[in-house]
């Protein structure tokens, strides 16, 4: 990577990834219109793009090198209602996006955690939502641009289809997506009904997931991993969504512009996280049962349950946090269930949070972290307690025939990587070098998962 | 600014306070025609603002070097037909380059005058010297400090954009009696792609911040005005100092 500072405006910035582990220092260029950009990607011999820069792991920077930023590029090119498509760039926030249809009553789905994600950082992980689906099946076309081919349109059904896997789920690789057709919905209901029920343990989510996943739009647990004892490990609550016409008092659909380096700064009670993993999860607790069993949230906010709790984030303090999510078949779940309450119990890491939903899709793309499954996420404080931990947690999803998400563990080897993913990963790797020969497209996350 | 004048038009529309001053504008509900050279990044904006402000938001791709009868024609047609009146007209393109500096070629320094003063002297030629016609209610142009204290580096943009103070000086003379408000604002450090990554000695203000300034005041008859104000007082310093200092200075 080059480190003299590069033929168009720059500045030498450090960036950081949302979990605050990764770190590195680029040339950072924010190409205001069409022409800057695509001078400044021929013009740089290798590149990183960068959408909201909300990803776990670093993918919009590699130490040394140039990352481009798709700030400028977040408007609405065009709306049609009657076909149900929008057409957007990259830069454009979820939140933004979904204020702008739910005004017109329409929807959008599968939407990631947070309302500040780019519509562009949302196709390089091809984010799930909070049960159903995953963004490629929103797609309709987009527009990519490759310094080494031009810009192509890229559909299923075209000559360029086989990019539409490539690049969904392909962590900015592929090259600067310039606009995205996106299929939209009409709006079922004006607001969110979120059912509560409570859940035992571990073992018996998949069970009750399975049964509630029939009844509802959307279902998914949250589970206090912190639990000692084993008949009420993962015990926690499980949230049915459904829309509904009923009216809210609340339209919150103003949301902070949260950032990967405002996460980090110190606030009040950053210092505390360390030592806060129980407690954030009796706290939650304590809140969820002071709750009504049935609540109705506008559509926005119910969207975005994080939106408005950005304090999570700020609590882990310039250190971070690391976040390791698996897909485990539903076969192995209980045996997997036995040996994750084991290493729990011997490493006592600091879980601020455990979650789980059910995935039916077999959609086997590449690294997308796509298969049937439970999928089990765990926040932990970033220290080397938690290394260690998320290492065990490593040898159970190989043992047990599970899947890492690569676009959420920042620590994830590439062995680890191969172990699980195999063939995926080299058909990935082939597939990249065939399309960008000179591999132009560099980041840290690149770099660790293709080593 | 008065709800009654709601059509504008913006030179230099695609980028910077350009494309910030389009989209306060079109929130307010405003008419606007934006020009500028890069048809697709005009396009995104307006189609963006159509989508999402009350604004009518038309877009017209003409690049103001070599300026003539013809591109003369076409923005003025266009003004008519997408707009009826043009009572604010805001002058906020700008270019410089990295070989304005010397030895100067002849085609830096023609390129530079062009689009940075003699396009927009034109355009405010016409607008002027028809002012009752576009029912003109203000002029606000974007100038630099570079213009009242030169220097050798960026000589030929200093150069333009004092010409285009010159001439709107003028027109604001001729117009007076009109009670037309005219504003030429000596930008500092504006936080741009221009500017961006560049050492600078004092904090850049965001275009969002400038393009407010310039809605806020357009009813004003301001005349020359520093905008972040301090500058006003950095300028007036250097202009009193004696030439065997400031030849020495490198800024």
């Amino acid at each position: 990577m080059s480190i003299e500072s590069p033929p168009f405006p720059s500045s030498f910035s450090q960036l950081v990834s949302f979990d605050g582990t990764e770190k590195a220092e680029v040339w950072y260029t924010k190409p205001d219109r069409y022409h800057s950009l695509f001078s400044t990607l021929k013009t740089a011999e290798h590149f990183s793009i960068q959408g909201a820069g909300l990803s776990l792991p670093l993918a919009s920077a590699a130490e040394g090198g140039i990352t481009v930023s798709s700030e400028a590029f977040n408007r609405i090119l065009s709306f049609d209602p009657e076909n149900l498509e929008i057409t957007v760039e990259p830069n454009l926030r979820v939140g933004d996006l979904l204020k702008f249809l739910l005004r017109r009553g329409y929807w959008f789905s599968p939407l990631p955690g947070h309302p500040n994600i780019s519509i562009g950082g949302c196709i390089g992980f091809n984010i799930h939502g909070k049960s159903k689906g995953y963004f490629s099946q929103s797609i309709k076309s987009f527009m990519l641009y490759q310094p080494d081919h031009g810009e192509l349109e890229v559909r299923q059904d075209n000559e360029h289809a086989f990019l539409f896997g490539l690049t969904l789920g392909g962590a900015g690789s592929t090259g600067f997506v310039t606009q995205v057709t996106l299929q939209i919905q009409e709006l079922e209901g004006e607001s969110l009904k979120k059912k509560k029920l409570p859940l035992a343990n571990l073992w018996e989510a998949p069970e009750q997931l399975e049964t509630l996943k029939t009844l509802h739009a959307q279902v998914y647990s949250w589970n206090d991993l912190t639990q000692k004892d084993r008949l009420s490990f993962g015990k926690g609550t499980l949230y049915c969504e459904d829309f509904s016409s009923a009216v809210t008092s609340t339209n919150s659909n103003d949301f902070t512009r949260l950032t990967a380096k405002n996460r980090g700064h110190v606030r009040p009670g950053s210092l505390l996280a360390p030592m806060m993993g129980r407690k954030i999860n009796r706290a939650y607790s304590i809140k969820e049962s002071l709750k009504e069993t049935v609540e109705t949230l506008d559509a926005f906010s119910g969207a975005f349950p994080i939106s408005g709790n950005e304090i999570y984030f700020h609590l882990f303090g310039a250190k971070g946090y690391r976040e390791s999510q698996l897909l485990i078949p539903l076969d192995n779940w209980k045996a997997f269930c036995d040996d994750l309450y084991l290493i729990t119990q011997k490493a006592l890491p600091d879980i601020t949070l455990g979650s789980l939903k059910l995935f039916n899709e077999t959609y086997d793309n590449y690294l997308n972290f796509t298969h049937k499954g439970v999928v089990l996420a765990i926040n932990a404080v970033a220290n080397p307690k938690t290394l260690s931990y998320f290492s065990e947690l490593d040898k159970l999803v190989i043992r047990h025939q599970g899947l890492p998400n690569v676009y959420k563990d920042s620590r994830l080897s590439s062995d680890v990587i191969e172990q699980t993913y195999g063939e995926r990963l080299h058909r990935f790797k082939r597939d990249l070098l065939q399309f960008d020969k000179r591999r132009r497209v560099q980041s840290a996350f690149l770099q660790r998962i293709l080593k | 600014m008065s709800q009654v004048s709601s059509a504008a038009l913006i030179i230099g529309a695609s980028s910077g306070v350009g494309r910030a001053l389009a989209e306060q504008l079109a929130k307010k509900g405003y008419k606007l025609l934006l020009v500028a050279r890069q048809e697709r990044d005009l396009s995104a904006l307006a189609n963006h603002l159509n989508q999402t402000t009350s604004g009518k938001v038309s877009y017209l791709s003409l690049d103001l070097s070599n300026w003539n009868e013809e591109k003369s024609q076409r923005l003025f047609e266009r003004a008519e037909n997408s707009l009826g009146d043009v009572s604010r007209l805001f002058l906020i393109s700008g270019a410089n380059s990295e070989s304005d500096q010397f030895p100067l070629s002849s085609r830096t320094l023609s390129s530079l005058f062009e689009v940075n003063a003699l396009a927009p002297i034109h355009i405010a030629n016409q607008i002027t010297t028809e002012h009752k016609k576009w029912k003109l209610k203000s002029i606000t142009v974007c100038s630099s400090i570079a213009a009242p204290v030169p220097r050798s580096r960026n000589i030929a943009y200093a150069t333009a954009k004092a010409a285009l103070e010159s001439f709107v000086t003028g027109c604001r003379h001729y117009l007076s009696s009109q009670n037309i408000p005219f504003q030429i604002y000596r930008l500092g450090y504006v936080d741009t792609n221009l500017s961006f990554g560049q050492k600078l000695l004092f904090p850049a203000i965001s275009p969002e911040n400038v393009a407010q300034v310039l809605i806020k005041k357009s009813d004003k008859d301001l005349g020359i005005v520093y905008l972040p104000f301090y500058w006003r007082f950095i300028i007036l310093v250097l202009k009193a100092l004696p030439w065997t200092i400031y030849k020495k200075l490198s800024f």
